[in-house]
């Protein structure tokens, strides 16, 4: 329901199980199993520390919300349903703190840091089964009358509210959030729009409340706060890292975002600037290939790291937050099926460019490269506290997500803990970033590329409007992006890339209709030379283009079952 | 611009596949043997044949044949069983018509197959005759045999099923494709220098 992503997370056997079977039980790799174990053991951790059921450690702020995030995302799309009777019960008094607490749901006035956190794990938590009343007592708390909903409503209200409004403007206050009001604070605006965007999701998923639709009330913030970060972009200069920002003269820029709208290009940081990449992909209609998005994803491509927040501004402990911003900022990319036009850059281009040392204010860090996973040593914490076999993750695919996740396994305690190597604002909530990139979580954010009303994450066809969500052959794809609407083929798979499912091919070819292609159906092909489609069969058009031709009949050819297309 | 080696090249193979379709050295295809003049009752033949082959198989070929009809008529067309290794492994067929005859042949064998036919030990025929064509003389005059109707109804195929004649005009998009793949390698080189 959150995602499609097909995730191999095995937590548990019964979520494995599911997992599994979700999945055509494909093998796990190891690096895939490694990943689960380090979820597993740092779920475990905020388990031992008693953060599901108190309010959680951190002297700047607890991430009570995000831990019970990942406590749901842990199984995969199933969430709260996933859960074992034990971990339900911990996510009900979770959820009942971010209702009944002063500090998040129950405090009088919005509060950036806590609604974001409530909005994004109570959408989750009811999305995926959780009860509306979670129904616990314990401690000083007492759920047994308090609803999800009643306190979502509340805190969304307040939450529009507070924001600053007008028409954004370089270095203005309109379309961002502060600590407690209106303000130019990026810092504070990621998570506001974050629980926003989750919100979005619970309410076309489980209906508005009776007073008013806050779906559309919220599309409307949010489209503000994405035209704020796309006026706001700071061209990089000098001290960043800027080799291959694009031809200016087609507006194509490096473009960093700061901790607030009005600071200039030098405090550009690696944070905000992800995060400034998926808070536009929240406006309306946005995607990859929009040019101001184009400008931050050069920006990040240029300063790419996963070791550090190389630009990291005045808070280097925002380092684990950095990892889940650029995760969610790639992560909504590759959910949106929508990839990047020829010469934009997207998420598998992050860590390609060489490295390059001393490019970076301040810090003098240096821009790092996609880790080898054919020479890597398994990571110390997961081979028994001593660095296991080079070549362990071998199979792997290089990429931003497996330097994230060597880096984070490689950070991890033997007690499961994920400590912040820069220093902690809220040890809590470094955990929870921590557990929410391996779990690539997205926040439950609604994202809605093709603007038809229906999530990415829920929606059959991304990329292409269809809100009536038509699935003939009942495979997960919708109709108007199926590439074999007609046959179930979930996989997509298209081998020669011609845009015909594999599944559809046969069918192309096989004239007689008796289940192969032989030279009776090569024969009727030629017969059909000449003749536009339809009113010929498509199944004579191997290569769709509505006329049949000898590069039918030899297309077909090729793919005859049997050598020189002999019949049975 | 990205210049990553795996973009850069991915870009070359790209523009390479799209911008050259064709062989390197583009093929040619021609009406060969034709008499400078014939008189009424004259019979004689003409040879179409593919010319200019370099390290290259044909697959399969669609031909119209057209001819001034006051003075020509078209009575037979041969195929030959050399360049498919048997024609029982090949559809073919002529369609006789006042002015013109419409001629196809597809093999069916692989790519393969034909290589180890058409290029034996690794060596491919420079040319290869497609068809011969039978034509009687109607009346005195100069004969005038041309191929027509080149394009989506008629083509020649090569490996791959792609069209080695007439020669594919790469679209923009592919050449620019093409120039990105060769600048990236070419600053590839120079960092590798």
């Amino acid at each position: 329901m959150l995602r499609r992503i097909l995730r191999k997370s095995l937590t548990g056997l019964t979520a494995g199980a599911l997992c599994l079977g979700a999945v055509g039980a494909q093998a796990i790799t190891p690096f895939e199993q490694d990943v689960n174990d380090a979820i597993d053991a740092g779920i475990a951790y905020a388990r031992a520390q008693n953060w599901f059921g108190q309010i959680a450690s951190g002297s700047n702020g607890p991430g009570n919300g995000l831990l019970l995030l990942a406590l749901l995302e842990k199984t995969g799309d199933d969430g709260y349903a996933g859960l074992d009777a034990a971990d339900q019960t911990l996510a009900r008094r979770s959820a009942c703190i971010l209702i009944d607490d002063g500090s998040f749901g129950d405090r009088g006035s919005f509060y950036s840091y806590y609604d974001g956190q409530v909005m994004m794990a109570l959408s989750v938590y009811a999305q995926t089964g959780g009860p509306d009343v979670p129904g616990e007592v314990f401690g000083s708390y007492n759920c047994s009358a308090r609803s999800v909903r009643a306190t979502m409503d509340k805190v969304v209200d307040r939450t529009i509210a507070a924001q600053s409004k007008g028409t954004p403007t370089s270095g203005g206050l309109p379309g961002y959030w502060g600590y407690s009001g209106t303000g130019r604070d990026s810092s504070t605006t990621q998570l506001t729009a974050a629980g926003l965007g989750a919100a979005k999701g619970y309410y076309i998923n489980l209906g508005e409340s009776p007073d008013k639709n806050r779906a559309p009330l919220i599309s409307t913030a949010l489209d503000l706060t994405s035209a704020a970060y796309a006026v706001n972009g700071k061209l990089a200069t000098g001290t960043y890292c800027s080799d291959t920002c694009g031809d200016p003269a087609k507006g194509q820029a490096c473009w960093g975002h700061g901790y607030q709208s009005n600071y200039g290009n030098a405090n550009s940081s690696n944070q905000q600037t992800a995060s400034g990449t998926w808070l536009q992909q929240l406006g309306t209609g946005k995607n990859v290939n929009d040019p101001a998005i184009q400008n931050y994803l050069r920006w990040l491509q240029n300063n790419y790291a996963y070791s550090d927040n190389i630009a990291r501004d005045s808070w280097p402990e925002a380092y684990f937050y950095y990892l889940w911003s650029s995760s969610k900022a790639y992560g909504f990319i590759e959910n949106s099926d929508v990839t990047p036009s020829a010469g934009n850059v997207g998420p598998t281009d992050m860590g390609t460019l060489p490295a390059k040392a001393s490019c970076t204010y301040a810090w003098s860090r240096s821009r790092e490269v996609n880790r080898n996973p054919a020479t890597d040593t398994r990571p110390a914490p997961r081979n028994g506290g001593v660095a296991g076999p080079a070549g362990y993750y071998a199979e792997t695919p290089k990429g931003w997500y497996y330097d994230y996740a060597y880096r984070l396994m490689s950070l991890q305690t033997a007690a499961g803990q994920f400590p912040n190597p820069n220093g902690t604002w809220s040890v809590s909530a470094d955990h929870g970033y921590a557990l929410l990139v391996l779990l690539r979580s997205l926040g439950g954010a609604c994202l809605d590329t093709d603007g038809d009303g229906i999530c990415d994450s829920d929606d059959n066809c991304p990329a292409v409007a269809n809100p009536g969500q038509e699935d003939g052959d009942k495979d997960g794809v919708g109709d108007v992006c199926d590439n074999c609407p007609k046959v179930a083929n979930p996989d997509q798979k298209d081998s020669n890339g011609n845009g015909i499912g594999d599944a559809c091919e046969i069918a192309r070819c096989d004239m007689d209709g008796d289940g192969d292609i032989d030279s009776l159906d090569i024969r009727a092909i030629t017969k059909l030379r000449g003749k536009k489609v339809p009113p010929a069969p498509e199944a004579a058009d191997i290569d769709n283009n509505k006329y049949i031709n000898v590069n039918d009949a030899r297309g077909c050819t090729l793919k005859c079952t049997r050598p020189s297309c002999a019949t049975r | 611009m990205r210049l990553a080696a795996l973009n850069a090249c991915a870009a070359l193979a790209a523009g390479l596949l799209l911008a050259g379709a064709q062989p390197a050295q583009a093929i040619s295809v021609q009406v060969q043997g034709m008499p400078a003049a014939v008189v009424a009752g004259d019979n004689f033949t003409v040879d179409v044949v593919v010319t200019d082959i370099v390290d290259e198989i044909i697959t399969a070929w669609d031909i119209d044949v057209a001819f001034d009809s006051a003075v020509l008529d078209n009575i037979a067309v041969t195929w030959f069983s050399d360049p498919w290794g048997d024609l029982a492994d090949a559809i073919y067929d002529a369609d006789f018509q006042a002015t013109m005859t419409d001629v196809f042949l597809v093999s069916l064998l692989s790519d393969a197959d034909l290589t180890a036919v058409q290029c034996p030990g690794g060596s491919c025929a420079p040319t290869l005759k497609l068809t011969t064509l039978s034509f009687t003389a109607l009346a005195d005059g100069v004969p005038v045999i041309s191929l027509v109707n080149w394009g989506l109804a008629n083509d020649v195929k090569c490996a791959d099923n792609l069209q080695c004649y007439p020669a594919l005009i790469p679209e923009p998009g592919a050449l620019a494709l093409l120039g990105l793949g060769l600048v990236g390698l070419a600053l590839l080189r120079r960092r590798a220098a």
